[in-house]
């Protein structure tokens, strides 16, 4: 999830086209809307949060969490009760740190979050009168450490995963900045999707793998009785009549870990 | 089992090549597989779906095996790491997050045909067509006799199958393909599987490899397999696959002769 919010947020990071260069470089002629400042500031805070997402020393380092799931169900996420409203911080530019939290007001519930103990995490929330959901960026927590939020209502009871805290939460005032354009966020969110489903692909590989290499050890250590046919079969063919027993045992173990692969499960 | 894990990292691997081509071009290519230029994106949002489910389904089935083979051991907590209990429910998630089998093949149908602006149906699934054709190829791979035979043969069989997937998917229209949508899911990435155990036996005829591309194309996992009453050789071509050639000489001769 890091990795894919990581790859999200950098396609975020490049600066509108619109600027022309000579106006950007002379800082007497800018003079900046409210928009424009708020883009410059949301891609500012997204490439912090890159770094952060992209750097390999613990203690900068942050991990994202990606809340989908909601108490009404849908896995595509078209029931998304939680809502965002658009709520800009008015007065002075002093209060920059709360500035950067971002102009959005976020309330609602998350039913399935992963990775509850992460620093950011990115979501999707309905905004006022559009149908369509959109992509949001938070951080935990604000500049001062209080939360951003975000209550931990109930952990989770999972039969696998364990290290990976998933939990309810729920989401109160919480301050975000909206990642794209509204109305995007199934579009924005699935940049993050593609790249979990690829690391999920390995994590289903490197647990097969390594439950092989523990079932192989264990079968080619341990003697299991052989079959009396497929022991003579065997012992007649040559090339296993110079092996030791150890080898007898071992074919016998890897004609069973073979078999499954010639079982009509693969059909399904 | 040995031969499902090899198809898994396959596929996975395959996903992670084609991941990091749309993440930055190379001009050089620096693998055994040959990705047509500009269709590494429309393959990777392709082939992500579909890899993710044939690993994930494979692995829970997979370790559930495994648990069995090494008897009642497998059932306890044991120290890590050989705690395959605590692996088999780890893997059992792994097919529910980040989308269950119905979201995947619903992604999957609508990367085969996206809708184009115009409100037609784009043909992406013709990149598959031309990815194949790249990669199967005319190269019969220089392996003479029996390897060479055995190769050709898979070739043959890779390239029938996607054929009838290809006139089916042409055919039908995306809401009769989310329906039959598991079944074209496996199918195609029996093809897709298929053509990379062909290309790692390409590369340098090893014995254990031409075997994988061998039981993956001609068995199928079905009942197409002949059934071996002798099982000599079958059972020293399991030995191998799981545990590979003895030692160099044994290696040597694999590569040699693949002798069926």
């Amino acid at each position: 999830m890091t990795d894919g919010a990581a790859r999200l947020l950098s396609r975020h990071l490049a600066p509108p086209r619109s600027v022309p260069q000579t106006q950007a470089l002379d800082f007497t002629a800018v003079t900046l809307t409210e928009d424009e400042r708020e883009a410059e500031t949301s891609r500012r805070v997204f490439k912090r949060a890159y770094n952060r997402l992209t750097s390999r020393f613990p203690n900068i380092r942050w991990t994202n969490g990606q809340w989908m799931t909601e108490r009404p169900g849908g896995l595509d996420g078209a029931r998304t009760e939680t809502t965002a409203v658009y709520r800009p911080f008015s007065g002075p530019m002093a209060e920059r740190p709360e500035q950067e939290m971002g102009p959005w007001v976020v309330n609602g519930h998350k039913f399935f979050s992963s990775a509850t103990d992460s620093d950011m995490a990115i979501f999707l929330a309905r905004t006022e009168g559009n149908k369509r959901l959109s992509a949001f960026y938070a951080p935990m927590r604000m500049p001062n450490g209080d939360s951003n939020g975000v209550r931990i209502t109930r952990l989770k009871p999972k039969m696998g995963t364990r290290a990976l805290p998933s939990a309810e939460i729920e989401l109160k005032g919480m301050r975000a900045w909206l990642i794209g354009h509204e109305g995007d966020g199934i579009r924005e969110i699935s940049t993050i999707l593609g790249v979990t489903r690829v690391h999920n692909s390995i994590c289903a590989v490197s647990f097969m793998r390594r439950a092989l290499s523990v079932a192989k050890v264990r079968c080619s250590r341990f003697s299991t009785s052989i079959p009396p046919p497929l022991l003579s079969v065997l012992r007649s063919d040559r090339r296993h009549t110079r092996r030791s027993s150890r080898h007898l045992v071992g074919a016998s173990c890897a004609r069973r870990l073979c078999t499954f692969a010639r079982s009509p499960r693969w059909s399904c | 089992m040995e031969l499902l894990t090899r198809a898994a990292t396959h596929l996975a691997f395959l996903n992670v090549y084609l991941l990091s081509l749309s993440e930055s071009a190379v001009d050089t290519p620096v693998s055994s597989v040959v990705v047509p230029p500009h269709s590494a994106h429309k393959l990777l949002r392709l082939v992500t779906p579909l890899a993710k489910v044939v690993t994930t389904k494979l692995s829970i089935a997979v370790i559930s095996e495994t648990v069995e083979a090494v008897g009642g051991i497998g059932l306890l907590e044991n120290e890590e790491p050989l705690n395959l209990a605590r692996l088999l429910r780890d893997a059992q998630v792994l097919s529910s997050w980040e989308g269950t089998t119905e979201v995947l093949v619903a992604d999957l149908v609508a990367s085969l045909k996206r809708p184009s602006p115009d409100g037609r149906e784009e043909r992406t699934y013709s990149l598959m067509g031309d990815f194949l054709r790249e990669n199967l190829g005319e190269q019969s791979g220089g392996f003479q006799g029996d390897a060479g035979d055995v190769l050709e043969r898979c070739k043959l069989a890779i390239w029938t199958e996607w054929e009838q997937l290809e006139e089916l998917i042409e055919a039908g229209s995306r809401e009769e393909l989310i329906a039959a949508g598991r079944r074209i899911l496996w199918r195609l990435s029996w093809v897709i599987v298929g053509a990379m155990l062909l290309i790692d036996a390409r590369r340098d005829g090893d014995g254990a490899a031409v075997e994988a591309a061998r039981r993956w194309v001609t068995e199928r996992g079905l009942l197409e397999g002949k059934v071996d009453l002798a099982g000599g050789k079958e059972s020293a071509w399991d030995a191998v696959l799981v545990f590979g050639a003895d030692d160099r000489a044994e290696r040597e001769r694999d590569r040699n002769g693949h002798r069926l």
